[in-house]
Formats: structure tokens, sequence, C-alpha cells
């Protein structure tokens, strides 16, 4: 198993663990049109959820922007911008977290593979606000996390600002 | 085929959110994560994260195979399965999933134990299952072998 080196030097514990509970489930339906980072976050908020685990279970966008990380590998210093892809691109799967970031803000992280009007496959990870729904609506189910959740917090060992589960929340 | 539907009754339980820190396996650090949480039936409910290689197996037997990926910078974007604890009372994850890597193809496959190193992070929430008829269930706090 080839392993990689990060900026800084392996930090214990390996495996960060936070046991809680359910604090409730829901199908979320989010109309045509939708920006999913905004109207995802405002209907969780509006239902008092902070933190939760995502389930992409059925729909399509019409707009995706997908992240391009800065390379583990020795890529460009200087990141590209995100990844844009105009059309319909039905969804085939996804999964997201939401948790909160320093500022006390909602973060939330999320993944998808799609096709696209071509039938190829397309995924990445999506940036919240530049994807938007497309005609088929977007379903997802909530499952709300009590008593543990996830903060983004700078990691040392990456020297990058990732998710880091908590108990107590 | 003489194999029968086999039906188990339960209830959902505790949720546990994990993150998994660079350079493990991702099925045994799951794995791992579930034991130490005392965790011995569960469900993924979300994980994302990415790896520094990848490979995924597909079909059985004779038919049996392995696409391997080579990164870094290989998105996991769907991750879904189980774990079921063993005959030596430790849980055994069974997941599937697609991946992306950096050029956009996608893949996607069984993880393969021991072959798929996390590479920055790896975030994933599992909720315990209960089954009715469980005969050793764990209590609270309590880890696994």
């Amino acid at each position: 198993m080839r392993l990689i080196k990060h900026p800084g030097r392996p930090t214990e514990p390996r495996r960060v663990i936070a046991r809680g509970r359910s604090g409730g489930e829901w199908r979320i339906a989010l109309p045509p049109g939708a920006e999913l980072g905004a109207a995802l976050i405002a209907a969780l908020q509006a239902r008092g959820v902070e933190q939760a685990a995502l389930q992409l279970l059925s729909g399509s966008f019409d707009r995706l922007e997908l992240e391009v990380s800065d390379s583990l590998g020795g890529g460009p210093a200087e990141p590209a911008g995100p990844r844009k892809l105009e059309g319909a691109a039905t969804l085939v799967g996804g999964a997201g977290i939401l948790g909160r970031d320093a500022e006390g803000g909602a973060c939330l992280r999320c993944r998808a593979t799609v096709v696209d009007r071509s039938g190829r496959l397309e995924g990445g990870a999506l940036v919240p606000a530049g994807c938007r729904v497309g005609a088929d609506g977007l379903v997802l189910q909530v499952l709300a996390l009590a008593g543990a959740g996830f903060f983004a917090v700078h990691d040392a060992e990456t020297d990058r600002t990732l998710l880091q589960p908590v108990e107590g929340t | 085929m003489d194999h029968e539907t086999q039906f188990e009754a339960g209830r959902q339980g505790r949720l546990v959110a994990i993150r998994l820190k660079p350079n493990q396996d991702l099925v045994e650090g799951i794995e791992r994560a579930a034991g130490e949480s005392g965790l011995r039936y569960a469900t993924l409910r979300s994980g994302i994260g990415s790896l520094v290689d990848a490979a995924l197996g597909y079909g059985s037997g004779e038919h049996a195979g392995v696409t391997t990926v080579e990164g870094p910078d290989i998105e996991i974007l769907t991750l879904a399965g189980e774990l079921r604890t063993d005959d030596n009372g430790r849980p055994h994850a069974y997941l599937q999933g697609t991946i992306a890597d950096a050029e956009a193809r996608i893949y996607g496959g069984r993880f393969v134990r021991g072959a798929n190193p996390i590479g920055i992070t790896l975030e994933l929430v599992l909720q315990e299952w209960l089954p009715e008829e469980d005969e050793d269930p764990v209590e609270e706090g309590e880890e696994l072998p």
C-alpha cells in the first residue's frame, strides 16, 4: 500500500471518534432551480438541524461546479478554479456532511456521481454555491446528529481545514 | 439456486461520527473505528474523503477482477455498505462505491481490503444496527476485540 507524505507530522489518534445519537431523519426534496448549498442549509436550519449526514438519493442538476483539489502529487502551485458542467446531469449517487465552521456557520461538504447529457459519468467534490438543481428536483435523506458532530478545524498534519468529529454538541 | 432470502428484524441505534487520518486503509480503518465504538453491526450513512491509490473489486469466483487506480488526488464520491460481526466478534466491513481520479475519470466497485490508503481524510457516519436476535449485545462504552 503506497503512502503519502504530508507537510506536518502524523498526529494521534489516527481515528477520531465521536459518539452520538439520532436527532431525527427527514426526506428533503429541493425544487428545480434551487441552489444546492443555500436551499439545503436554509431548509435544515429552519428545523434546527446544524449537524447531519446526507445521502443524495435521486434527481438532477442543470449546473455543477466541481472542486479541483490542490494536488498531493506536486501539481500546480496555483490551484485551478472549479470545473463547471453546464446542462442536465442526472444523479447516480452522492453523499454529504453538514458541520460547523470556526465562526459557527454551516459547513457543507458534498460529493456526487452524475451522468451528463452524453451519457458520460462525471463527478467530484461539489461547490455547494455553484450547483443548481435540475428539472427533476433533488431528493436527499437527512440524518441529524445529536450529541456529536463535525467541526472544521485546521489540521496540522495535512495543513488543511478539515471536518473533525466532536462529542457533546 | 437453493439459497433462501434472509430477513432480519431490528432497529437503528447509536450514531458515530468518525474521521480517519491519512495513510490507513479505508476498509480496515472503518472496521477498527467501529470496534473502538462498540458497534457489532452498522450501516454507513455518509462518507466523503480521498485516497492515495484505489483498488476496486468486481465479479466473483473465476470472473472476479480488480480495477486499480493510481493517484494521488482520488476523490471518494459515493461510499455505501455495512458492517457485520464475524466469527471472532470483530466488525467486518462490506463497502462499495464510486471514485474519481485526478482527471475526473469515474470508477466503481468493492473497496479491496488493504489497498485503499486514505489520502487527506475520510469523514463518515455509522449508524448502529441492533438485530432483535443478537445473542451478545454490546454494552454502552464497550470496545470489541
